[in-house]
């Protein structure tokens, strides 16, 4: 996934020295606003890793900003920036060192990478859900079936499809023969496709 | 990123993105173009400048949205151009991919049966991608000529277009598009080994030239022509 940084301050002199003193660590674009609802200029933002740098004072509104830019199928990282010296890891403090600058900014990133390599594995749970999607059950049936709510089903197959980058109901059933999670001895597989 | 003005070299445009080479093919241009411009070559084959530079710019910059005073050219270039893509597609594209995938399955040790899915998977969505664009072409692209005329001979448009609009096409592509990726995604992710390395690869590439041409078609679609037919919906009166 591509990547931007994003620092956002009212401050320019405090926006302009962070992308100085980050750029040389990190070869990603960088993206400098004034303000948070300046995101709304943004649409472009999708399917992107986004590691925000946010100003305190919005510290109430970033939430649906964050909201939106994950709709918009976007990873969020976000570091608080404050008004002093900040020995917490995930706010960086205009009296930092440039040295611990970089690093929460890494170790922020670390942190979400790894969160992302845990998700690789579908649940037992998620398996049940795969196997009647690929056998071609709607949502309620499969519902009705393993005795879930219709929203449980969607939310399963919504974490199916990040975990395996496949989107397609027939990309699925692929999944699901491939990974033998459906018997195929009595049916042309490709009758299910 | 910057974008290619009419002044560039044609060479530097190829060196640049190289996946431009079927593209200007397109528009007739052909290799040894020594060290013409972009300016030069519009001369010489009568092409229209800006909207060659709205197409290769597209392709080459995901970001890049054409300014309106480099619109002024006629909707019907731009069908055209994506009737051309199609013609790539089905002359090309196509036939390309299963040489590849029929070679990777020739090589391949054992059963196969996770090949023949990846096959079937194949053939599902050529058959589906093959549907969208028989109906761009048989309905969207006669609607655009036909409004696209209205507009220009100050006329109404035909009566039996009545409800159409362009946005009413747009849905389909990102359907289209899911699938491609998803077929990615299974050969990266999912395949057995047991093929060999070099053909699973080139099948592979190929997948990823077809993707790329896909998403720019639909780009163009997004960006260029749907902006402009839904500017001359404004102006046309339905007969």
């Amino acid at each position: 996934m591509d990547r931007r940084i994003i620092i956002i301050h009212p401050s320019t002199i405090v926006r302009k020295g962070l992308h100085a003193i980050l750029r040389d660590s990190f070869p990603d674009d960088f993206l400098l606003l004034n303000s948070i609802h300046d995101l709304q200029d943004y649409s472009s933002l999708n399917k992107l890793d986004l590691i925000l740098l946010v100003n305190d004072s919005f510290a109430v509104e970033k939430e649906s900003y964050f909201k939106k830019l994950k709709d918009l199928e976007n990873n969020i990282f976000s570091l608080e920036i404050c008004q002093d010296k900040s020995e917490t890891e995930s706010i960086i403090g205009l009296y930092d060192a440039s040295t611990d600058i970089v690093k929460k900014v890494k170790n922020c990133i670390e942190a979400q990478e790894e969160k992302s390599n845990e998700l690789s594995e579908l649940s037992d749970r998620e398996q049940d859900v795969l196997k009647l999607v690929a056998l071609g059950f709607q949502n309620k049936e499969i519902a009705e079936k393993l005795f879930i709510s219709i929203h449980t089903v969607i939310s399963h197959r919504k974490n199916i499809t990040e975990k395996l980058g496949i989107k397609s109901i027939s990309g699925l059933t692929v999944y699901a023969i491939l990974n033998k999670l459906i018997d195929t001895k009595n049916i042309d597989p490709s009758t299910l496709i | 990123m910057s974008h290619f003005t009419k002044g560039d070299k044609l060479s530097k445009l190829i060196h640049t993105n190289h996946f431009l080479l079927p593209v200007i093919n397109r528009f007739g241009i052909r290799l040894g173009f020594k060290d013409k411009t972009v300016y030069d070559i519009c001369i010489e084959k009568g092409i229209n400048e800006d909207f060659f530079l709205a197409i290769v710019n597209t392709y080459t910059n995901k970001d890049y949205f054409p300014e309106t005073d480099l619109m002024s050219f006629s909707p019907s270039l731009i069908i055209e151009y994506l009737r051309k893509t199609h013609q790539y597609y089905f002359e090309y594209l196509f036939p390309e991919v299963e040489r590849r995938l029929a070679r990777v399955l020739i090589g391949c040790e054992g059963d196969c049966d996770d090949l023949q899915l990846v096959k079937s998977f194949y053939e599902k969505y050529k058959e589906e991608l093959s549907n969208h664009i028989v109906e761009e072409e048989e309905t969207v692209f006669p609607y655009v000529l036909a409004i696209t005329k209205a507009h220009e001979n100050n006329t109404a448009i035909d009566a039996k277009y009545k409800g159409y609009s362009i946005k009413s096409f747009e849905q389909e592509h990102t359907h289209v598009d899911q699938k491609i990726y998803d077929l990615k995604s299974i050969v990266i992710k999912y395949l057995k080994p047991g093929y060999d390395d070099n053909d699973c690869n080139s099948f592979l590439f190929s997948v990823f030239q077809f993707e790329r041409d896909l998403l720019d078609h639909a780009r163009i679609e997004d960006v260029i022509l749907t902006p402009k037919i839904m500017e001359i919906e404004k102006l046309v009166k339905h007969g």
